[in-house]
């Protein structure tokens, strides 16, 4: 098996049995929320983790487009921009 | 639910997490220090472990085992190797520091010379070299450490005393039942002789 | 290159070869630069449209190793045949290629997590590895810290801080690259799930004593300005106008300088070459050719120059996140916007700027786009027949006639540039995933100076070397239908031809060479658009390059009026045929020669670097023949249109 396979069987845990989540594009405010999960267990799940967004790590949104999306994102010490369509595969527990 | 470890819910199962990462140990190939969160786990030399560790210890595939604060020190029989078997220890040791069945002995002479030497060696090695040092272990027992001074520390007490200190502290965090630390003057120092004698006489703090 | 099985034997001092690995933005290209200097070539990897970057870097005057600069990834788990390449070129080595010797892993002190994350999977494939950790003095400017021995202890590898402008870590990982069997290695490799990577990577940093950077105030201030809603918008097509002027403003006058130089070369090749076929071959085939290369070089330079600043200085990924939602209209994404915003002046920059796409469809569906942007070739036929087609004083209420036309030339050109992408957007490849789009936005740094000159010899470079061949070719193809069959004395005197008129000698040479006779032969083809035998040659010619319709419609008008050859061209009339005696130029004709221009992919230049990003000839075939059909129906439909109105 190759590194690509091997890595390609990873799965990203998802969030099970949390109240109070919501999705990355749902958050209103500026402030902190806890990355618990995703909402799918896949390809573009797993490019997600790698981008940063880790369960247990602190996710907030930094601003929007003019037309609302895409969205910038505050995680891990870099700023990264996701549209509204990627940025609801993560959920998030809000502090 | 333990200091610094989590439980997983749903996914994967329910496997236990806890940071957790090896380090090598200088001169040992066979030996790996894991660096984990011990808990109340008592420091010393490991008789008999909890878990699938304890097997693995008991079957020969793991010869030597320490706790210290913050580690736990393993070492593998000859005929096997980290790659072959380091995950399989690494889930072992994560697993094993929640469960009862410990028997760790109440310290150790030889795992609190290894620390001293992994502090001299690894951990504070540059720090010491920045003040002009040069420290090595000389001989453990389970309460203290005698440590070569030799460099520019032997010149100078002031600077000798604060590197002291600081090896003393860093070492004592890691196992919390060091007493003291005696030091000893190079052999061809100027210091060794009586006034090393004086300087062991004055009291630590 | 053999393709055995067994590994590659080592002679004596043979060459070691290091692969950089690591995340876009964590200072790869600047570390590479600094490590090979001017010495890379770039390349393609087989099979795929990803360029390939390797350099040789002295480590001293015996010693040479080979350092090859892999694309940026996030990591080893492929979600697209571009990352397959990556991953495959650390694993075995690609395609005979032999494997690495040890691999320099660069991880961003600011980001560390995240880029631990990538390190732990390198260190599944049992190479040798290093780490180079960068940005360590932006982590300390945003009150972060870090022990990089502890962190060296703590992921089993030597870790080497590098800093860009100071030689001194530089110089630290040159020599550990001088012998790879010192390098230690970790005792177990980090796990691989996602649990056991996190758990690890958290051991690791505060086993490293690492104190994470707050956020860049400097970043958010000045992106609380640049990305504001209204005053951000402003700011942005206030740069890219300034984008624009700038090009136009100083690439132009080179441009003309180096056209001016080429034509008095010409001149002087004319006069001293007695020959008169040779001296035409020399001065109007070898050195406009070669002119006709060396002219795009202003362009090219300054806009790599320009976009390099804005890429280097973090502003690009600004650019791409407010445009993002715009070109999302045509399937592509925010970056797509700089390589069509390039296009306007010329699609050469443009289509080499969608290596920065991700995507491989985005990148051959912008490039499908690309050359209908309306580059500045085309200005000078719009120009020409504009003023034909309108007078100067003509007002469309306040604004001029003639300069709404342009406007309006511009946006059909850009709506058709947005509408062909998304068409083969669409079209492309088997619909699998749609790669997501994600993208860092980076912290503001002052760009390198030595990043931004390389890449721009890098553009120059790469352009000359693969398209030279072309336009040369092209040219001395135009010139020879042009000038052949050769006229004798004697035959200009049987035609009655004055030998000493050069300009009723050129007139007729080109009414009766290779190339009016092509014109006359497709003259069925362009006839429903309103196109005479005359423009027909022209529009032939313009295919070595677009302005080049004017030189030659020029060369033909002036055989009849020397002094207005604008006006020769619209009292011209057709010589034969059913509209023999009615003028040539009429407006529904130059209206859909207009919407011809604004189509056709007439610029053998641009079907070369398509060739040489794509690495095959199949999208420039595709490209060429496709838009050259849409001019067709276009520009019949504009005749239809306008003489209806007319």
């Amino acid at each position: 098996m190759t590194l690509g396979e091997q890595l390609g069987k990873r799965q990203c845990a998802a969030a099970g049995g949390r109240t109070k989540t919501c999705s990355l594009a749902e958050l209103g405010c500026d402030c902190p929320a806890t990355i618990v999960g995703f909402t799918s267990d896949d390809q573009i799940s797993r490019r997600l983790f790698d981008l940063g967004f880790t369960p247990g790590e602190l996710a907030a949104l930094v601003r929007r487009a003019p037309m609302r999306d895409p969205l910038v994102f505050n995680v891990g010490g870099s700023e990264i921009v996701l549209r509204k369509r990627e940025a609801s595969r993560i959920l998030v527990e809000q502090q | 639910m333990g200091h610094g470890m989590a439980r997983e819910a749903g996914g994967g199962g329910d496997r236990v997490r806890r940071p957790i990462h090896p380090e090598a140990v200088t001169d040992e190939p066979q030996a790996i220090r894991w660096v984990v969160d011990t808990g109340q786990l008592r420091v010393g030399e490991v008789t008999h472990a909890a878990g699938t560790l304890g097997p693995m210890m008991e079957y020969g595939a793991i010869t030597r085992m320490y706790v210290e604060r913050g580690s736990v020190w393993t070492w593998l029989a000859s005929e096997h190797s980290w790659t072959e078997l380091g995950p399989r220890v690494r889930d072992a040791v994560v697993t094993a520091l929640d469960l009862e069945g410990w028997d760790i002995t109440d310290g150790s002479a030889d795992l609190l010379h290894l620390i001293a030497d992994d502090v001299v060696r690894g951990q504070l090695s540059s720090y010491i070299s920045s003040h002009g040092g040069q420290i090595s272990v000389v001989s453990a027992t389970e309460d203290a450490v005698v440590l070569d001074f030799g460099g520019a520390c032997t010149d100078c007490p002031a600077a000798g005393s604060t590197l002291h200190d600081r090896v003393e502290v860093t070492i004592r965090d890691r196992y919390p039942g060091l007493k003291e630390i005696s030091r000893v003057a190079g052999a061809d120092s100027p210091t060794s002789g009586p006034r090393s004698t004086l300087l062991r006489l004055i009291p630590r703090r | 290159m053999s393709c055995h099985a067994e590994p590659p034997t080592r002679v004596g001092a043979a060459t070691l070869r290091y692969a950089l690995v690591g995340s876009p933005n964590a200072g790869k290209t600047t570390l590479f630069n600094a490590l090979t200097g001017l010495r890379a070539k770039t390349g393609n990897y087989p099979g795929v449209t990803v360029a390939r970057y390797e350099g040789v870097h002295r480590i001293d005057d015996d010693t040479e190793v080979m350092i090859e600069d892999l694309p940026g990834t996030y990591s080893l788990d492929p979600i697209s045949p571009d990352e397959q390449v990556v991953a495959g070129v650390l694993e075995a080595g690609a395609s005979g290629d032999q494997q690495m010797d040890g691999l320099v892993v660069l991880l961003d002190a600011t980001n560390l997590r995240r880029s631990l994350g990538l390190l732990a999977q390198v260190l599944q494939l049992s190479r040798p590895v290093v780490v180079a950790l960068t940005f360590t003095d932006e982590l300390a400017r945003r009150g972060g810290s870090i022990d990089v021995e502890a962190l060296s202890r703590a992921v089993g590898v030597r870790v080497i801080p590098v800093i860009a402008g100071d030689k001194r870590g530089v110089a630290s990982l040159s020599a550990a690259m001088a012998d790879v069997s010192t390098w230690p290695r970790p005792m177990v490799a980090p796990p691989t799930d996602t649990q056991g990577v996190s758990d690890w990577a958290t051991s690791v940093r505060e086993a490293a004593s690492f104190r994470a950077p707050g956020s860049d105030k400097r970043t958010s201030r000045i992106d609380g300005v640049l990305l504001h809603p209204v005053w951000g918008t402003v700011i942005f097509f206030a740069t890219m106008m300034a984008f624009f002027q700038v090009i136009f403003t100083v690439a132009a006058p080179m441009q003309d300088g180096i056209e001016t130089f080429f034509a008095w070369l010409g001149g002087v090749a004319r006069d001293n070459i007695p020959i008169a076929w040779l001296s035409s071959l020399v001065a109007d085939a070898l050195l406009a050719g070669v002119g006709g290369v060396l002219v795009f070089l202003p362009q090219i330079a300054l806009l790599f120059l320009l976009i390099s600043l804005l890429e280097g200085s973090g502003y690009l990924s600004r650019a791409a996140f407010l445009m993002d939602k715009v070109m999302g209209w045509a399937g592509l994404e925010g970056r797509a916007f700089v390589a069509l915003l390039s296009s306007m002046a010329c699609a050469i920059p443009g289509i080499m700027a969608t290596r920065t796409l991700p995507s491989a469809k985005d990148r051959i569906a912008t490039m499908m786009g690309a050359p209908l942007m309306t580059c500045s070739a085309r200005l000078p036929v719009y120009v020409l027949l504009i003023g034909m087609l309108v007078p100067s004083e003509l007002r469309l209420g306040p604004i001029g006639a003639q300069g709404a036309i342009m406007f309006g030339l511009y946006l059909l050109g850009a709506v058709s540039a947005m509408t062909s992408a998304w068409f083969f957007k669409k079209i492309i490849g088997r619909s699998g995933i749609g790669l997501p789009f994600y993208m860092e936005m980076p912290s503001y740094r002052l760009p390198r100076l030595r990043t931004i000159l390389v890449s721009v010899w890098d553009a120059c470079k790469s352009f000359l070397k693969k398209v030279t061949s072309i336009i040369m070719l092209t040219t001395i193809i135009m010139w020879g239908l042009l000038n052949f069959p050769l006229r004798s004395d004697a035959d200009l005197a049987r035609a009655g031809i004055d030998s000493q008129d050069e300009v009723a000698v050129q007139a007729y040479v080109i009414d009766n060479s290779l190339a009016a006779g092509i014109g006359r032969a497709v003259s069925p083809v362009f006839e429903p658009l309103g196109f005479e035998w005359r423009i027909n040659v022209g529009v032939l010619s313009s295919l070595a390059a677009r302005e080049v319709f004017v030189s030659t419609l020029g060369q033909v008008a002036a055989a009849e009026d020397p002094e207005d050859p604008v006006a020769a061209l619209q009292t011209m009339t057709h010589t034969d045929g059913p509209d023999a005696g009615e003028p040539v130029f009429t407006p529904s004709t130059i209206a859909a020669l207009l919407v011809f221009f604004v189509y056709a992919l007439q610029c053998m230049s641009t079907l070369g670097v398509m060739r040489r990003e794509t690495g095959t000839w199949k999208w420039p075939v595709v490209a060429f023949v496709y838009m050259g059909g849409i001019a067709w129906v276009m520009a019949w439909l504009a005749k239809l249109a306008v003489g209806a109105i007319v």
